[in-house]
């Protein structure tokens, strides 16, 4: 068969490091390969592969997919507890989860493609670390905490530090709960608004900026920070923009 | 990485590749099985050329490593001779250089497994993540919903 020589075809055809398997069957040995130098966990691989081209070289893949307590959505009264390897196709379409959080398990469907939507988890999604990734800013909203194997974080604080491997994500639930995400602005701004009896939160970002939570009562987005701007939005226009957004989400959840 | 063989199904039949697990499928596909309906452009799940069915499901094959489809059933576009896919494709002329259409087809193959009758905005929304940089799009979504009506029909 002819074969181009080095170099003269780009290195997309395979563009795998040469890296190590390890498939890891229970929690323990996946955090004990992931604690290793250059070890990079495996769910979906939508994310990571697309970071081979970016000069991403793990020297050790962790498959997780064995890892069946990863799997699966559990609601009960106090939480919806969602295990880090559920596809965005699984988790959007989940019955349980459509029934108690409608607005949420629609927003999860809106993510990517169906040619992604399949293989791509929510754990992938957050841990995949891109402000243009949206699940951290939904999950910012609905005040959920993320479970890793060594302990618990909240959706901001995984931009700064990388724990090692992520288990679950809870999402508290309150009376009156309702959730809405608008994407219409994306990748410039997208707003999501979570209300319940309680109070709730917004959620801002854009395709560069982490989210940020907002008070449902600042209307004007008054509080959002001043480095809230990036090289396509200034803070002005997404104050105006988020405020807008803001404002029609509220109006179609006293609408719902 | 020492090779390992990993075994599934591709088109039908059994398959086995004995490779790096590391290698990407898109890639593992082409050298090993000769699937060359299975095409890579842009290598990171973007432009869909590369898709293939992993038990029914579409998948970017460029973005999958060779030992995640252990035990399943692969499919390329080669599953889709004398396909009423095939076939609308072929009728409609949609496809000019032909580089993106094994990705189009499997992906429209997915759609009317999982919705018999797509309203044409439902085959827009489904196939919009596959790019075509020669045909334009009517065609391709025209074809499909063809294909969709003669699938349908009672034999
Ligand atoms: C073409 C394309 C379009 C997309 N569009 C959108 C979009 O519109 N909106 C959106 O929100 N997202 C989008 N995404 C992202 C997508 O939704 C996926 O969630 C993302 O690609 C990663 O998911 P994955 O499961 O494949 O993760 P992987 O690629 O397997 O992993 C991603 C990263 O997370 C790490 N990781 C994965 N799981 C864990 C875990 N449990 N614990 C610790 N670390 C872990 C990996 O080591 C890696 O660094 C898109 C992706 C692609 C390729």
């Amino acid at each position: 068969m002819f074969r181009a020589a080095h170099g003269l075809i780009a290195t997309t055809v395979n563009t795998a490091p040469r890296a190590a398997l390890c498939r890891a069957c229970d929690v323990a040995e996946a955090v004990a390969a992931l604690a290793q130098p250059g070890a990079a966990a495996v769910a979906g691989g939508t994310d990571l592969c697309a970071g081979f081209n970016a000069g991403l070289t793990p020297s050790l893949l962790v498959d997780l997919s064995r890892l069946e307590v990863l799997r699966g959505i559990e609601i009960t009264t106090e939480d919806i507890r969602i295990g880090a390897l559920v596809t965005h196709a699984q988790g959007s379409r989940d019955q349980g989860l459509r029934a108690a959080l409608p607005g949420f398990a629609a927003a999860w469907g809106m993510l990517a493609n169906p040619r992604i939507r399949h293989r791509a988890t929510i754990g992938g999604n957050i841990m995949a670390r891109h402000t243009r990734y949206e699940m951290s800013l939904l999950l910012t909203a609905l005040g959920a905490r993320l479970v890793f194997a060594e302990g618990e974080q909240t959706p901001a604080q995984v931009w700064n530090a990388a724990p090692g491997l992520l288990t679950h994500i809870v999402i508290p639930r309150h009376a009156g709960q309702r959730f809405i995400y608008m994407r219409g602005l994306r990748p410039q701004l997208t707003l999501a608004v979570h209300r319940h009896a309680g109070g709730g939160l917004a959620a801002i970002g854009t395709e560069w900026l982490h989210p940020v939570a907002l008070a449902l009562a600042d209307a004007g987005l008054e509080e959002l920070p001043e480095t809230f701007a990036d090289h396509v939005i200034s803070r002005w226009y997404a104050r105006r923009a988020g405020a807008a957004l803001l404002a029609r989400g509220m109006e179609a959840l006293d609408a719902a | 990485m020492p090779p390992e063989t990993i075994r599934f199904t591709l088109d039908g039949r059994a398959a086995a590749i004995t490779a790096e697990p590391t290698e990407p499928l898109a890639h593992a596909l082409r050298e090993h099985c000769g699937a060359q309906g299975v095409r890579v452009a842009c290598s990171r799940a973007v432009c869909g050329a590369c898709t293939v069915l992993v038990d029914g499901l579409p998948a970017a094959s460029c973005a999958m490593f060779l030992w995640q489809v252990e035990g399943c059933a692969v499919e390329t576009v080669a599953r889709l001779k004398a396909h009423p896919l095939q076939e609308a494709f072929a009728r409609h002329g949609a496809f000019q250089c032909g580089y993106c259409t094994g990705g189009f087809l499997m992906l429209a193959k997915a759609l009317l497994a999982e919705n018999p009758s797509p309203s044409r905005a439902e085959i827009a929304e489904y196939l919009s993540s596959n790019i075509c940089r020669c045909t334009g799009y009517s065609v391709i979504i025209e074809a499909v919903e063809e294909a969709a009506a003669a699938m349908r029909a009672p034999a």
